[in-house]
């Protein structure tokens, strides 16, 4: 089934506003100077994080890439507690069903933008960028790119609800 | 996130207790799977799925106090999980045998099973000869006047109807320990044991027919291994009074007739422990 990805976008908004913040919170933890962010727009893209060039090129990654732990983190944290009483207690309420929704919806926008991948390879031309950089950053340019195809095939919200489902039952049958 | 945070200690708890009464539920160690239940039961009051764990649990270890209560709790909830709605209806159509039935109903009036006399349930039992419930209630009534091979022939029968049935093979090992054989005794004990593997009344009574011949450390062992799962079964006080006398450990068994001393409901299984350890009671064979 097509979903125009606006609408999926739209319903989903929580998990943009997550992934823009992951942007700034990983630039100032590295101290670059931000000049301007929207969280949340309609449109393409539904938000952005206007910053200072990077010249250290780990920090200039991480950045990009830093959406990825985040929202991955926070969509875990949230889900967790109420994925369990919706998939194994069987007492699921309106506020678990919440908390899945928002979980998922942070989750799946865990992956970075093809706009991220972009400021990656910008980076990774530079004749100064090391090659461990390099090593490390052409596979996630590559994992970005396949990421943003896969999104066609729902790969983002089958992520989404991975992270905030199905890890859950996953840790409880790993702990018992 | 806030939210999430306050709420994960108790739902993580609930959730690993629950897993593990599932895990011991695999394993048919039923009365694990009823402790751990009942830990997640007292976080998360309304959960389907341990209220229905619980009645398989609380039936496979003969509570049927913790299987009415859970189906109660239940009632009017869907249960979405189709395998655990067959089970669960498995135990209701085997339940139905552990109640007297309509028929059998009009005959008990308002008295209770034990209160009607051996010849009602006689020419009950020649209209309705595989009424499960009337076969077992004549059974325990010639077993408690020592009519063992009566009883044991009547448990025959009932087990030709229903080889599983537990309250006729709880019967069986205690009827057959008392008619001399042990081999079948501990034959009936473990047929309890595998289906259950913590059922108490098959370990305390298995430990009883291996001291009545002569086997004291092994049934020793099993009475404590029964002791272990629940300290307040006064069946295996009893038992594990007379394991540790005739093992001489004078010490325990005292503390063990001081500790039923608490519950006056098993008065009458201490007496017998009692009776054996004053040799009023001849034991072992």
């Amino acid at each position: 089934m097509f979903i125009p990805g606006f609408l999926i976008t739209l319903a989903t908004f929580p998990g943009v506003i997550v992934h823009e913040l992951a942007h700034q919170l990983f630039c100032r933890l590295f101290n670059v100077p931000v000049f301007k962010v929207v969280y949340f727009k309609t449109g393409n893209p539904a938000g952005y994080v206007l910053h200072e060039a990077v010249s250290n090129k780990w920090h200039s990654m991480l950045i990009s890439i830093g959406p990825f732990f985040v929202n991955s983190i926070i969509g875990a944290i949230i889900a967790f507690p109420a994925a369990l009483p919706v998939f194994k207690f069987d007492n699921g309420n309106v506020a678990d069903y919440l908390l899945i929704y928002l979980g998922v919806s942070i989750a799946m926008h865990a992956f970075p933008s093809t706009g991220d991948g972009k400021a990656i390879w910008n980076d990774l031309k530079h004749s100064d960028t090391s090659i461990f950089v390099k090593i490390l950053g052409y596979p996630i340019i590559g994992l970005i790119y396949l990421g943003s195809l896969g999104s066609f095939f729902w790969l983002d919200i089958a992520y989404g609800i991975a992270i905030a489902v199905g890890l859950p039952n996953l840790l409880i049958s790993l702990i018992t | 996130m806030l939210i999430s945070l306050i709420w994960l200690p108790t739902n993580l708890n609930a959730a690993l207790e629950l897993a593990r009464g599932e895990k011991a539920e695999l394993n048919r160690n039923y009365i694990t799977e009823q402790n751990e239940l009942e830990k997640a039961k007292k976080l998360v009051p309304g959960s389907i799925d341990i209220l229905s764990h619980l009645v398989i649990a609380g039936f496979n270890n003969d509570d049927f106090k913790t299987v009415l209560s859970s189906l109660n709790a239940l009632e009017n909830k869907t249960i979405e999980d189709t395998l655990l709605v067959s089970e669960l209806n498995e135990i209701a159509a085997e339940a139905r045998d552990y109640f007297p039935s309509d028929s059998l109903i009009k005959i008990l009036g308002k008295r209770k099973p034990t209160e009607i006399p051996d010849t009602a349930y006689q020419r009950y039992l020649r209209k309705f000869p595989r009424d499960i419930f009337a076969l077992i209630s004549l059974a325990s009534s010639y077993a408690g006047q020592e009519k063992y091979k009566s009883s044991d022939s009547l448990l025959s029968t009932l087990l030709a109807i229903d080889h599983t049935y537990a309250p006729a093979l709880n019967l069986k090992t205690m009827v057959k320990r008392e008619i001399n054989e042990p081999d079948s005794s501990i034959y009936y004990c473990d047929q309890l044991l595998e289906t259950n593997h913590q059922s108490l009344f098959a370990l305390s009574s298995k430990s009883r027919t291996l001291l009545k011949t002569g086997k004291n450390k092994i049934g020793l062992k099993l009475a404590e291994e029964c002791y272990h799962l629940d300290k307040s079964m006064s069946y295996n006080l009893a038992t594990l009074a007379i394991a540790y006398h005739l093992n001489k450990d004078y010490k325990q068994r005292d503390a063990i007739i001081a500790i039923a001393a608490r519950d006056s409901d098993g008065e009458s299984y201490m007496k017998y422990a009692k009776d054996i350890i004053s040799n009023k009671v001849k034991f072992q064979n």
